[in-house]
C-alpha cells in the first residue's frame, strides 16, 4: 500500500511535464510585452516618442539631396557622394536610400502598430483626450513618411496595417492612392488635435498637421485648401522675426515642429569642417549662390565660408554639442508663407501674393518687390525665394523641380547629363529581392 | 510532517512571471507558485521517503540470515584483487572486497552475486556455488565489453549497447597537460571534430559532433556533467569590449581535468533521442571521479611543464625583404622615399628585430598541483579533490591563466538499506590576464626594424597598430564555477528503484579591460576608456525518475521513465567609463569623467520534459531499445512549445548464435547494430516568438519603445532524423577489435531568421522555421588490438577514422534571403566564395581571375565561384599504448584531411610587411611561371588591387591537412617493494609532451593549420613539455 501510495505520488510529479505554465519566463526589463504597451499611457506615449525618433532624415539624407539637385557639390571621391552628385544613382546605392526607405517604412509600421494598439480596445486608455492626441500624432507621423516616399519613389506599397505577412509581399500603390491616405490621415490627426498646443515644438500640435496639410495641398494643386491651411497658420502663430540668427537654434518662435536630439546637433555636425583649413565636404553651387542678391542677410547666416573659400552650408551651426542646442526642424513658419504666397497667385490673388512674399524679403532686409512687378516675375521671386530660403531643408528643392515640372530642364541645365528617370530613386536592391511583388523603378536595373 | 508546513511559504527571490502572449494575462503568478509548490513538496517527500527507509532498513537488516563468504582473486596470477564490487542480485546490494579480496555479505533472498572489477570480465555466479567454493577467479577483460558506460539516464554495457557512442576515461584525460577538458577530446572519437581556436591557456575550442546540422542555430553538443546540463555559450559572447587574446571564454574551462572520469560522446538517435530537443548536435556526457574504483587513498600530483609555439612563423631575412621592397618599386616604376618607405630609407638598418621571438618566443612556465583523498566505509564513500594550475603564456610573464578548484563525491549507501545518496559538488575559480585585442601574432610580419618608439620616445605610428603599445591595453577576466548536484536513490523492490536529481550551476564571471588613449593611433581620436562587466548563468535542475528491471528467464526487460524541470537564468551588466586624468585610475568606476555606455541584460529558459525508455533482452544476443521524449522549451511560441522526440535501438549478438559460436572461433564477438531516431535542437535566442517593445533610447528625455519582434508562436524545434547502422567485431580471443558504422542524419524544418524587406517595419527578420534540408552522412571506424600482449610487454595500438560529407539539400527561396550570398544548394554549409584565380601572367606577372559574367571587369559579387569549403574531409586519431614491466608509455597521434585558406598577404613580396619565402618564387621577368606575382606595394598602380585581390581567391586555398603529435606520456612506476619499504602505496614519475610535432604543408604559410587560417591569426597551439610526480599515500 505505501509503495502504491508512494508511486502514484511520483506519476503524479511526472504528468506536471504537460502543464505548459510551467513554461512561463519572465522578461528582461528592457522588454515590454506588446500588450503591456497599450495598456499604460506611459508606455504608449514612449511607443509613440520612438516614431519621432526614428523620422530621421537630416544628417543621413538631407546633404546628399542636396547634392542629386542644383544645391550643392562635393570634391568628395567617394563612390557614393559621386553617385548622388553625378544623378547616377543604382538600386545597390549604400547611403541615402536604404536608410530613408528604412526609417520611413519603419515610421509607418511603427504609426500602424500605434493605431492598432489604441483602437483595439478604446477603454484601455484612461482618458479620451490622450487616445485622441496619441493617434492624432502617429496618424500626422504617417502621413509625413508617405509624404516623403511618395515624392522619392513615386508609386510606393501602401501599407496600413502591421500584418507583416501582407506588407512584406505587398505591391505598389498609385501616387494618388497614396496622397488619398495622406489626405484622410490628416484629416483625422486634424480632428484628434483640433486646438490642442501640444506647448512642445518637439512634438506634434494642431499647427504642425495644418502645415504638413498646406504641404500636401499645395502638391496637389488644391490651392484654395492650401490658401486657407497656410493663412490658418499663418495667424495663429506669430509674425515672422526681424533678424535670422537663431532661426535654427532649438525652439525658435518660427519653428512649428522639430525633431529632438539628444546632443542638442542637427546638420552642423555634417557640415562644418572641422577647422577653418579643412575643405568642406559639401559647399554650396554657384547656381545657389549666385540666387542670393548681394544684400541678403543671409549670406554669412544661412551660409558661410572658410580659409579655403568654398560656401558651405551654415543654417545649423553647432558642430559639436554645446550649450546651445539644435535640433531637425520639419516645419517652419517661412515655407507656410511662401506655401500661402503661391496659392494667392494661383488663385490669381497677386496683390496678397506679393505681400506676403515681401514680408520674408524685409525679414532678410530685401527691398519688397513692388506694386508693379509682372505676373511671371512675382512667379518667379516666389519659387526663388523657395530655391533660397529652403535650400537644404526637407528635399524642397527636389520636390519643388519637380511638381512644377522643372526638373529635366533646370539639372540639364546644371549637370549636362540628366535622364528624366531618374526624378524618382531606385528601390533599394534588398527590398526588391526580398519582395518579388515590388518591382523597380523605369531606368533603373 | 512538520516540513509540509513550508511548502505555503512564498519564495520572495522568484521574479513576477510576466505573460507571453497577445491573450490576457491571467494570474501567472499562481503558475509559478504552483511550480514552487511542486517542487518543495517533491524535496519534502524525498526527505519523507529518506527518514522512512532509515526505519524500513532496520527491519531488513534483522531479516538478515546467512552470511556469504568469499574471496577475489585474479586468474591469471592468483593474485588477491582489492575493491572488487560484489553485488548481490536482484536486490542490488553490494560490499566492496579488502586488500586480501576478501568480502562478506549476507544472503538474504537473493540469488546470484555479479563480481565487476575494472578491466575483468563481469561474473555473475548463483550464491549455492559460492558457498561451496569461496574462491572467485576473475579473467583479464581485452575487449572491456562489459566495462560500464553511461548512456543518457543510465549506463549499459558495450556489449549491449544499441546506440552509438565513444568514450575517453580518465587514463587518456589525466596524462595531458591541458587547461579545458574537451582538448582531451582531440581526434580521439570518430565523429568527433575538435577544433582548437587559439593556442593560448583557456582559449576557445569548438566542437562538432557529426558535422554542421544547422543553417543559423547554433551547433554546440549538448554538454551534461553529472546529470546537469551546462550552458556551453561563450561567456564574454555579444560584447566587443570584453573580447580578449584568448577569444571567447568557454565554461567548460571551469572543470578540473584531473577530476573527469570519463568523458563519453553520444551520437546516433539511439543514444541521444532521450535528450529530445536538444540532442540533435550530440550529447557529451561527463562524469567526474567518484571514487568508485579503487581503496581509501590520499594521491598527490605535481606537474611541472614549459610551453612554447609549436609553430613558428616564418619570414624572410631583413636583406631579403630590402630586396624585395626595391624590387617592388622598380616594378611600380615609383621612387621610394622616407614617407612611403621609411623602412628602407629612414629607420635603422642594423640590428634586425626577430618580430617571432619578440611576440612569443618566450618559453612559460606552469605547474600544476593535484591532491585527492578518497575514503571509503561499508556504507560511504566520498573522493575530496584539490587543484590548482598556474600558467603564464609565451608573450610574456604577466599574462597568465591561473585556476583553483575543489570537487567533492559523497556516496551514501548504507548495507542492506533500500536507499542511496550521491552528493557531487564543485567550486573553481579561474583568472586570465591577457590583452584586450584580437590579434597579436600578426605582428610578427613587420618590418625588421621597425621601430617601436619614435624620435620623441613616443609609441611610432607608421603602421596603425604597435606591438609595444598592445600591452597597454589589459584584458583581465575571472570566472567563478559553482555547481551541486544529489541523486537519491530509493529501491522500493527489488528491480524497481525511484530516484531524484537535483542539481544546479552558476558561472559568475567578472570582465575588466582598459584601452588607455596613448595605445591607440592618434588619429584614432581615441579616449582613455575601462569597461567593467559582469555575467551570471544559473541553472536548475529537477529530474524524478523510475527504473524498472525484470528478469523473465531469458529475457531482460528495463524500463525508465523521469521527467525534468530546467531554469535557466542569465543576468549581466556592463559599463564603459571614459576620460581618465591618469591611466593609473583607469581601474576605478568613479574616477572616469563620464560613462557613455550602460547595458543591461537578462534572460530566462525554461525547459519541460518527460521522457521514457524500454529495454529488453533476449538470450543476451537480441537488444531492442525505445526511447521517447517529449519536451517543452520557453524559447517557443505558445502554439509549438512541445515537440516528440523518440527512437528504436537494435542490436544482434550475432557471435553468441550457434553456429558462429561452434563453426567460427575466429570471431569472438560479433554486434550488428541499428538505429532510427527523431532529434532535435533549440539552440536560438530567448523571447525571439514574443511581440515586444525595446527600448530604443530617449526622446525629448523620454524613454523611446521600438517594436523587437514579430510575433510568432508558430515556429518550433529544428528536426534531425538521425539513421545509424554499425558493425562491431572481436576477433582473436578478442584480441582484436573492429568497429564501423555508417551514419545518414537529415535535418530539417530549420530555424533560420528569414529576412524581412525594410517595407514591414524595423525589424530585419524573424525567427521562423524553414523547409531547408541539411544532410551530414559519414563513416566512422575504428579498430584496436594488441600488437603484443605478453605478461610483462603488451602493446596496444588503435586507430580510428571518420570520413564526412555535408549538403545543403534544399534551400526554398533561398534567391530571395540575403542567405544566398552565403550557401549553396547541393554545397557544403562551410561553402567559401572567392574569386577563380588561374595563374600569373607570364608577360607582366600579375595574378589573373575568371571574369564569369564577361563583363571586363573583376568584381564581388558577379565574379565570385565557390573556391574552398571550411570543413574537414576526414579526421581521426592513433593511439599506442605500451607497458613494459615498470613503464608505460602512451602516444597519440591526431590527423584530420582538409582544405585551408591561407593569409596569401603573408607571402606577398614588396609589401611593407615580410612575407614568408615562398615570395622568393615571385614573377621577376617576362616568361617567369609562377604562382606567385610580381613585387608591387604602390596602391595606386594597376597591379595592386589584382595583387591583393589573390586573398579573396582560389589562390589562397591549399591543403589543409596536418598530421599532429598531439600528447605524448611516459611513466615510470617504482617497484611496490621499495615504495612500500619508504611508506608510500605507489610512486610514480612521468614525462609528457603535447603537440610535439605537426606535419602539414608549410611552403606558403607556415602558420598553424588548426588555429589560424585566411582570416583569424590566432595564437598558433603551444608545445609542452611536462613533468610530473605522484604519490599515493
Amino acid at each position: 500500500m505505501k509503495y502504491l501510495l508512494y508511486t502514484s505520488l511520483l506519476f503524479g510529479l511526472l504528468s506536471f511535464y504537460s502543464c505548459e505554465k510551467l513554461l512561463n519566463v519572465s522578461q528582461p526589463a528592457s522588454m515590454v510585452d506588446a500588450n503591456k504597451v497599450f495598456e499604460d499611457n506611459k508606455l504608449i506615449e514612449d511607443a509613440l516618442m520612438s516614431i519621432y525618433r526614428t523620422v530621421d532624415i537630416n544628417n543621413s539624407f538631407l546633404p546628399y539631396l542636396g547634392l542629386y539637385t542644383d544645391e550643392y557639390s562635393t570634391n568628395s571621391q567617394l563612390v557614393d557622394y559621386q553617385q548622388y552628385l553625378n544623378n547616377a544613382l543604382t538600386p545597390e546605392t549604400s547611403i541615402g536610400i536604404l536608410p530613408v526607405w528604412r526609417s520611413l517604412y519603419s515610421v509607418i509600421y511603427q504609426a500602424n502598430a500605434l493605431e492598432e494598439g489604441i483602437t483595439f480596445d478604446e477603454k484601455r486608455l484612461s482618458t479620451e483626450a490622450i487616445r485622441r492626441q496619441l493617434l492624432g500624432e502617429a496618424l500626422f507621423l504617417r502621413a509625413y513618411a508617405y509624404f516623403m516616399l511618395v515624392n522619392l519613389w513615386g508609386d510606393v506599397p501602401l501599407i496600413t496595417a502591421s500584418d507583416v505577412n501582407a506588407s512584406s509581399v505587398s505591391k505598389r500603390a498609385s501616387q494618388q492612392l497614396v496622397y488619398d491616405q495622406i489626405n484622410k490621415d490628416l484629416a483625422s490627426a486634424a480632428s484628434y488635435l483640433e486646438n490642442n498646443d501640444s506647448g512642445t515644438k518637439i512634438r506634434t500640435g494642431y499647427l504642425a498637421v495644418k502645415s504638413l496639410m498646406a504641404r500636401v495641398f499645395l502638391y496637389q494643386q488644391n490651392w484654395k485648401g492650401a490658401k486657407d491651411a497656410s493663412g490658418f497658420v499663418i495667424e495663429k502663430m506669430p509674425n515672422l522675426s526681424q533678424g535670422i540668427d537663431a532661426v535654427f537654434q532649438a525652439g525658435y518662435f518660427e519653428t512649428i515642429l522639430e525633431l529632438w536630439k539628444q546632443n542638442g546637433v542637427s546638420q552642423g555636425s555634417v557640415y562644418i569642417p572641422t577647422n577653418v583649413t579643412l575643405s568642406p565636404t559639401f559647399f554650396l553651387r554657384n547656381e545657389l549662390l549666385s540666387s542670393f542678391e548681394l544684400d541678403d542677410e543671409r549670406i554669412g547666416k544661412y551660409f558661410t565660408r572658410n580659409n579655403t573659400g568654398s560656401y558651405f552650408p551654415y543654417k545649423y551651426k553647432q558642430r559639436v554639442s554645446g550649450s546651445i542646442k539644435e535640433y531637425d526642424i520639419l516645419f517652419r513658419l517661412p515655407e507656410i508663407y511662401l506655401i500661402n504666397a503661391e496659392a494667392n497667385f494661383k488663385l490669381n490673388k497677386m496683390e496678397e501674393a506679393r505681400l506676403v512674399l515681401n514680408q520674408l524679403r524685409t525679414r532678410c532686409k530685401l527691398s519688397p518687390l513692388a506694386v508693379d512687378i509682372s505676373d511671371q516675375h512675382l512667379f518667379e521671386e516666389i519659387l526663388q525665394e523657395r530655391y533660397r530660403e529652403l535650400f537644404g531643408e526637407g528635399g524642397h528643392r527636389f520636390f519643388d523641380l519637380k511638381r512644377l515640372g522643372r526638373i529635366d530642364e533646370r539639372l540639364e541645365d546644371v549637370k549636362g547629363n540628366w535622364n528624366p528617370d531618374f526624378a524618382v530613386f531606385p528601390v533599394p536592391m534588398q527590398e526588391i529581392i526580398l519582395n518579388k511583388n515590388l518591382d523597380q523603378n523605369i531606368g533603373y536595373y | 510532517m512538520k516540513n509540509f508546513k513550508r511548502a505555503g511559504r512564498k519564495l520572495p527571490y522568484f521574479k513576477d512571471n510576466v505573460a507571453l502572449s497577445k491573450c490576457p494575462i491571467h494570474n501567472k503568478k499562481n503558475v509559478l507558485k504552483a511550480g514552487i509548490v511542486w517542487a518543495i513538496a517533491f524535496v519534502i517527500i524525498c526527505c519523507v521517503l529518506f527518514s522512512s527507509l532509515a526505519i524500513s532498513g532496520t527491519v531488513a537488516q534483522t531479516q538478515s540470515s546467512t552470511v556469504l563468504v568469499g574471496v577475489v582473486r585474479s586468474a591469471a596470477d592468483g593474485q588477491a584483487i582489492e575493491g572488487v564490487t560484489i553485488q548481490s542480485l536482484p536486490s542490488g546490494r553490494f560490499v566492496i572486497t579488502d586488500k586480501n579480496g576478501k568480502f562478506s555479505i549476507t544472503r538474504q533472498s537473493d540469488k546470484f552475486l555479479k563480481i565487476s572489477y575494472l578491466g575483468f570480465v563481469t561474473k555473475q555466479i548463483a550464491m549455492e556455488s559460492v558457498a561451496m567454493n569461496p574462491a572467485i577467479m576473475l579473467e583479464t577483460d581485452i575487449g572491456n565489453l562489459d566495462e560500464v558506460i553511461a548512456i543518457g539516464y543510465g549506463t549499459t554495457t558495450k556489449r549491449l549497447n544499441t546506440g552509438s557512442s565513444g568514450r575517453i576515461t580518465s587514463q587518456e584525460i589525466g596524462s595531458q597537460p591541458i587547461v579545458n577538458v574537451m582538448e582531451a577530446l582531440s581526434g580521439r572519437i570518430p565523429g568527433v571534430y575538435v577544433k582548437m581556436e587559439n593556442g593560448l591557456p583557456g582559449g576557445a575550442i569548438s566542437i562538432a559532433v557529426r558535422g554542421r546540422s544547422s543553417i543559423q542555430a547554433g551547433t554546440d553538443p549538448l554538454y551534461i556533467i553529472d546529470g546537469v546540463p551546462m550552458d556551453s555559450s561563450p561567456l564574454n559572447a555579444g560584447n566587443a569590449d570584453f573580447q580578449n587574446l584568448n577569444g571567447l571564454i568557454s565554461p567548460l574551462n571551469s572543470l578540473s581535468p584531473n577530476d573527469i572520469e570519463s568523458i563519453e560522446v553520444l551520437k546516433d538517435a539511439d543514444a541521444t533521442a532521450i535528450y529530445g530537443s536538444r540532442g540533435a548536435n550530440g550529447v557529451i556526457l561527463i562524469t567526474t571521479k567518484s571514487g568508485k574504483d579503487g581503496v581509501s587513498k590520499l594521491d598527490f600530483a605535481v606537474r611541472t611543464g614549459i610551453s612554447a609555439v609549436s609553430l613558428m612563423p616564418e619570414v624572410v631575412d631583413f636583406d631579403t625583404y630590402k630586396t624585395l621592397r626595391y624590387e617592388a618599386y622598380a616594378n611600380d616604376k615609383v621612387e621610394p622615399n622616407e614617407t612611403t618607405a621609411p623602412d628602407l630609407l629612414l629607420w635603422e638598418q642594423d640590428n634586425p628585430r626577430d618580430w617571432g621571438d619578440w611576440l612569443m618566443g618566450r618559453k612559460a612556465p606552469s605547474i600544476q598541483y593535484n591532491a585527492s583523498l578518497i575514503e571509503k566505509s561499508d556504507h560511504a564513500r566520498f573522493r575530496l579533490s584539490l587543484s590548482r594550475l598556474a600558467e603564464s603564456t609565451v608573450i610574456s610573464a604577466e599574462q597568465k591563466y591561473e585556476k583553483n578548484g575543489a570537487t567533492l563525491n559523497y556516496e551514501l549507501n548504507p548495507k542492506d538499506s533500500k536507499v542511496q545518496l550521491n552528493v557531487v559538488g564543485t567550486y573553481s575559480k579561474d583568472k586570465n590576464n591577457t590583452m584586450k585585442m584580437n590579434s597579436f601574432v600578426g605582428f610578427f610580419s613587420y618590418a625588421h626594424n621597425y621601430p617601436l618608439i619614435d624620435e620623441h620616445g613616443n609609441y611610432n605610428w607608421w603602421l596603425p597598430n604597435n606591438p609595444l603599445s598592445q600591452f597597454d591595453k589589459i584584458a583581465r577576466t575571472s570566472n567563478e564555477y559553482l555547481a551541486g548536484s544529489m541523486v537519491l536513490t530509493y529501491r522500493i523492490f527489488p528491480g524497481l528503484q525511484f530516484k531524484n536529481l537535483f542539481g544546479l550551476n552558476r558561472t559568475a564571471l567578472s570582465m575588466f579591460s582598459s584601452d588607455p588613449a596613448l595605445s591607440n593611433r592618434p588619429s584614432a581620436n581615441a579616449e582613455d576608456q575601462s569597461n567593467f562587466g559582469n555575467n551570471t548563468a544559473n541553472n536548475t535542475l529537477i529530474e524524478p525518475q523510475i527504473d524498472y528491471a525484470a528478469d523473465w528467464g531469458n529475457t531482460t526487460f528495463k524500463a525508465m521513465l523521469g521527467g525534468t524541470w530546467q531554469m535557466s537564468e542569465n543576468d549581466g551588466s556592463s559599463v564603459r567609463g571614459v576620460g581618465y586624468s591618469s591611466t593609473l585610475m583607469m581601474e576605478s568606476l568613479e574616477a572616469a569623467q563620464r560613462i557613455d555606455y550602460k547595458y543591461n541584460n537578462y534572460s530566462q529558459y525554461k525547459y519541460l520534459s518527460g521522457y521514457a525508455r524500454v529495454n529488453l533482452q533476449h538470450l543476451g544476443r537480441y537488444v531492442v531499445n525505445l526511447s521517447y521524449r517529449r519536451d517543452g522549451s520557453s524559447r517557443f511560441g505558445k502554439a509549438n512549445r512541445f515537440g516528440d522526440f523518440g527512437a528504436l535501438g537494435l542490436a544482434w549478438i550475432f557471435s553468441d548464435e550457434a553456429f558462429l559460436k561452434d563453426n567460427v572461433p575466429l570471431i569472438s564477438y560479433g554486434k550488428l547494430r541499428a538505429s532510427y531516431g527523431i532529434t532535435g535542437n533549440d539552440q536560438i535566442g530567448d523571447y525571439a516568438y514574443l511581440t515586444s517593445y525595446k527600448s530604443n533610447n530617449l526622446y525629448g528625455n523620454r524613454s523611446a519603445l521600438i517594436p523587437k519582434n514579430i510575433y510568432n508562436d508558430q515556429f518550433g524545434w529544428e528536426t534531425t532524423r538521425k539513421t545509424d547502422i554499425g558493425l562491431e567485431l572481436g576477433l582473436f580471443k578478442q584480441r582484436l577489435l573492429m568497429n564501423v558504422g555508417y551514419f545518414h542524419h537529415l535535418s530539417d524544418n530549420q530555424l533560420i531568421a528569414y529576412p524581412l524587406p525594410a517595407l514591414s517595419g524595423p525589424f530585419g527578420s524573424y525567427q521562423s522555421n524553414f523547409g531547408g534540408k541539411v544532410r551530414n552522412t559519414g563513416l566512422e571506424a575504428e579498430l584496436s588490438g594488441y600488437i603484443v600482449n605478453r605478461d610483462h610487454i603488451k602493446w596496444n595500438s588503435s586507430i580510428n577514422m571518420t570520413w564526412l560529407k555535408n549538403k545543403l539539400l534544399s534551400f526554398p527561396g533561398i534567391e530571395k534571403t540575403t542567405y544566398a550570398n552565403k550557401y549553396e544548394v547541393g554545397q557544403d554549409l562551410s561553402i567559401v566564395y572567392g574569386y577563380n584565380f588561374l595563374g600569373i601572367n607570364t608577360n607582366t606577372g600579375i595574378p589573373e581571375y575568371r571574369d564569369v559574367n564577361k563583363d571586363g571587369v573583376i568584381n564581388s559579387p558577379h565574379d565570385r565561384v565557390v573556391i574552398t569549403k571550411g570543413s574537414p574531409d576526414s579526421y581521426g586519431g592513433w593511439r599506442n599504448t605500451v607497458e613494459y614491466k615498470n613503464f608505460s608509455f602512451d602516444l597519440f597521434i591526431q590527423f584530420v584531411e582538409k582544405e585551408s585558406r591561407v593569409y596569401v598577404f603573408g607571402y606577398l613580396p614588396g609589401r611593407t610587411t615580410v612575407p614568408s619565402s615562398y615570395a622568393l618564387k615571385r614573377w621577376r621577368q617576362p616568361g617567369d611561371i609562377t604562382d606567385v606575382p610580381l613585387a608591387t606595394t604602390t596602391v595606386s598602380t594597376p597591379q595592386y588591387k589584382s595583387v591583393s585581390d589573390m586573398n579573396n581567391s582560389s589562390a589562397a586555398v591549399v591543403n589543409g591537412s596536418f598530421l599532429r603529435g598531439k600528447s605524448l606520456a611516459v611513466q615510470y612506476r617504482f617497484e611496490d617493494a621499495w615504495t612500500r619499504s619508504m611508506g608510500l602505496k605507489q610512486l610514480s614519475l612521468g614525462v609528457s609532451a603535447q603537440n610535439f610535432f605537426t606535419l602539414f604543408d608549410d611552403k606558403k604559410s607556415r602558420r598553424d593549420p588548426e588555429t589560424s587560417d585566411w582570416s583569424s591569426r590566432n595564437m598558433p597551439l603551444m608545445k609542452t613539455l611536462a613533468l610530473e610526480l605522484k604519490v599515493t599515500l
